[in-house]
């Protein structure tokens, strides 16, 4: 067997073992027996409720959004040619954060927020995708000032709301940038566009191989530079969108999930994308569990628990691949 | 027909004209070598001939058609071009990288098979690079990037090869090995090579046609040995040329 088939059934397995830890896990513990019952229809009741209308969802939301972002930036890295590059980079979500943080300001309901959050990140990706391309000039460190600088912009907009906010409400705008599931509890959109991504990018792998190559190399061999720009700028901010929509702008798992399958060996698009998608969903799966019950019935927001979990792991992968 | 041609090709940079009005044949067989001083326009010109950036004026036929009127995948699999540097943010294998050389010949969803890697393996073994297969490139020296590009372009298979200087980076032995690896691709039947060089002697020694981009815009092309003489050497490069006699014919270098 491969080492690349061998880390991909890892990963296959690892998500389902993660959805188990999830459900199992809360303030009513519950076996897996149990857990079967409800799944099969045995069994009806509270631990029927409390899985079915409160876990599951949540569990599902955290892998969507654990894919969504993972995915999203392992498109920007190749995209930008950058291995700094996370799905916020560019201010998608810190355009969903101002919508977001003034539906909350004016005490709007989820619905206003979720609809702000998403149309805040679509009026960013397209005010950056225009300005970095005046007059046909388009080149990769444009496109990343563009972003980072309208990304600032709206940091201060967000620094600007948060001061003026009355002090009942900023807790929730805290949890909110940082990343937080408790309010997602439809996860079907976010598995769609999780699907709909990988099922339109999957076809761009190899092109994406020469790409990381260098945008040159891509086009002696035969690709169309511009439409594969295109699509992975609009793929990866939709993406984006739809993750911070679901749950806040949750840091550090698109930036590392990524990183973490280069360090594990796979550098081949057509099996790193798929396997970013496995591993940022489980991943997230994992945070959040522990965010809602490590410090039961305090809950932690799960963005800060992606960055405690994920730094240590990062720095030894890390280092055990420079002694290699 | 020419393998690949110009027809009254112009092409301007930046409000300068770098060439205009130039008709060329490079036909099969043949081994040509584009000099010129820095910014003279020799990568805007190779680009062009790759049909990666449309001519200011004129057109440039590959196989007798306008190169811009082929389709992307078909225009790969007749020519290849190696770019004067590389890039490597991200790291992949040897293996890998040269691998990518078949992208032109593979369906869209098709994977690289065996014939694949053994045309990729064959090509690193020509480049002294098939011990270092499963190194990653960030592990390897500029020389030996360099010759992991290489391996990529022989992977490809293209008839129409265009190099912008390919001896970057490479010791001594490796530059006249790249070079004898090229004049012998040149003799296989519809191949032919077009480089960048800055090393005259070199150039005379394993390419049999010129085309020197002088700085105002002139241009003279042909074969290389009559091209070639102090005075014209002067005017390229703008510097004081002396010429020994060597017993294999004209060894030039700057006074």
């Amino acid at each position: 067997m491969t080492r690349h088939l061998r880390l991909t059934l890892c990963l296959l397995i690892l998500a389902p073992v993660c959805l188990l830890f999830a459900l199992r896990t809360g303030s009513v513990p519950l076996d897996t027996a149990t857990l079967w019952r409800v799944l099969s229809g045995q069994e009806h009741g509270l631990n029927a409720t409390l899985i079915l209308d409160l876990r599951m969802p949540r569990a599902l939301s955290a892998f969507a959004v654990g894919g969504l972002l993972a995915l999203a930036g392992a498109l920007l890295q190749v995209l930008l040619r950058n291995p700094l590059a996370d799905p916020y980079i560019l201010g998608v979500s810190g355009g969903a954060a101002v919508g977001a943080l003034s539906s909350l300001l004016l005490g709007l309901g989820s619905a206003w927020v979720s609809g702000s959050a998403f149309a805040g990140s679509l009026i960013t990706m397209l005010l950056v995708f225009g300005l970095s391309q005046t007059r046909g000039v388009w080149t990769q460190t444009r496109l990343l000032l563009t972003g980072v600088v309208v990304a600032t912009g709206w940091g201060a907009i967000i620094s600007v709301l948060l001061v003026f906010a009355p002090t009942d409400r900023v807790q929730g705008m805290l949890f909110w940038l940082m990343g937080d599931l408790s309010q997602a509890t439809h996860p079907g959109a976010g598995l769609v566009v999780l699907a709909g991504g990988v099922l339109l990018m999957l076809p761009l792998g190899r092109a994406l191989n020469l790409y990381a190559r260098g945008e040159q190399v891509a086009a002696a061999l035969g690709e169309n530079v511009t439409f594969i720009r295109r699509s992975v700028y609009v793929g990866a901010s939709l993406l984006t969108a739809t993750a911070v929509t679901l749950a806040g702008s949750v840091g550090f798992v698109g930036l590392i999930v990524p990183h973490l399958l280069r360090l594990l060996g796979e550098t081949d698009y057509r099996r790193l994308l798929p396997n970013a998608v496995l591993l940022g969903g489980s991943f997230m799966l994992l945070a959040d569990t522990l965010a809602r019950s490590a410090l039961a019935p305090l809950q932690l927001p799960v963005g800060t628990v992606t960055a405690l979990l994920g730094t240590p792991v990062f720095l030894y992968l890390l280092t055990r691949a420079a002694r290699a | 027909m020419s393998l690949l041609a110009t027809r009254h090709l112009g092409i301007s940079l930046g409000g300068r004209s770098l060439c205009h009005d130039l008709s060329v044949a490079f036909d099969a067989g043949e081994r040509w070598a584009i000099l010129g001083a820095n910014g003279s326009g020799k990568t805007t010109l190779l680009h062009t001939l790759a049909g990666l950036r449309p001519p200011d004026a004129g057109q440039v036929l590959l196989d007798g058609r306008d190169i811009g009127a082929l389709t992307r995948r078909h225009l790969a699999q007749r020519r290849g071009v190696l770019f004067q540097d590389s890039e490597t943010p991200f790291t992949s294998s040897v293996r890998d990288a040269v691998l990518s050389g078949r992208h032109p010949h593979l369906s869209p969803w098709q994977w690289e098979g065996a014939d694949d890697v053994q045309r990729a393996e064959q090509a690193l073994a020509e480049v002294d690079m098939l011990h270092y297969a499963d190194r990653l490139l960030t592990s390897l020296s500029g020389g030996e990037r360099r010759r992991v590009e290489f391996a990529a372009l022989l992977t490809q298979d293209a008839p129409v090869c265009l190099l912008d200087e390919p001896l970057n980076h490479l010791d001594l032995h490796h530059q006249v090995k790249i070079l004898d690896l090229l004049r012998r691709r040149s003799l296989r039947p519809g191949h032919v090579n077009i480089m960048v060089l800055h090393d005259v002697n070199l150039a005379l020694r394993y390419c049999d046609h010129g085309l020197l981009l002088f700085d105002d815009g002139a241009c003279r092309h042909g074969s290389l040995a009559s091209l070639l003489d102090v005075a014209t050497l002067e005017r390229l490069y703008g510097c004081r040329f002396r010429q020994l006699a060597d017993t294999d014919g004209k060894v030039f270098f700057p006074a």
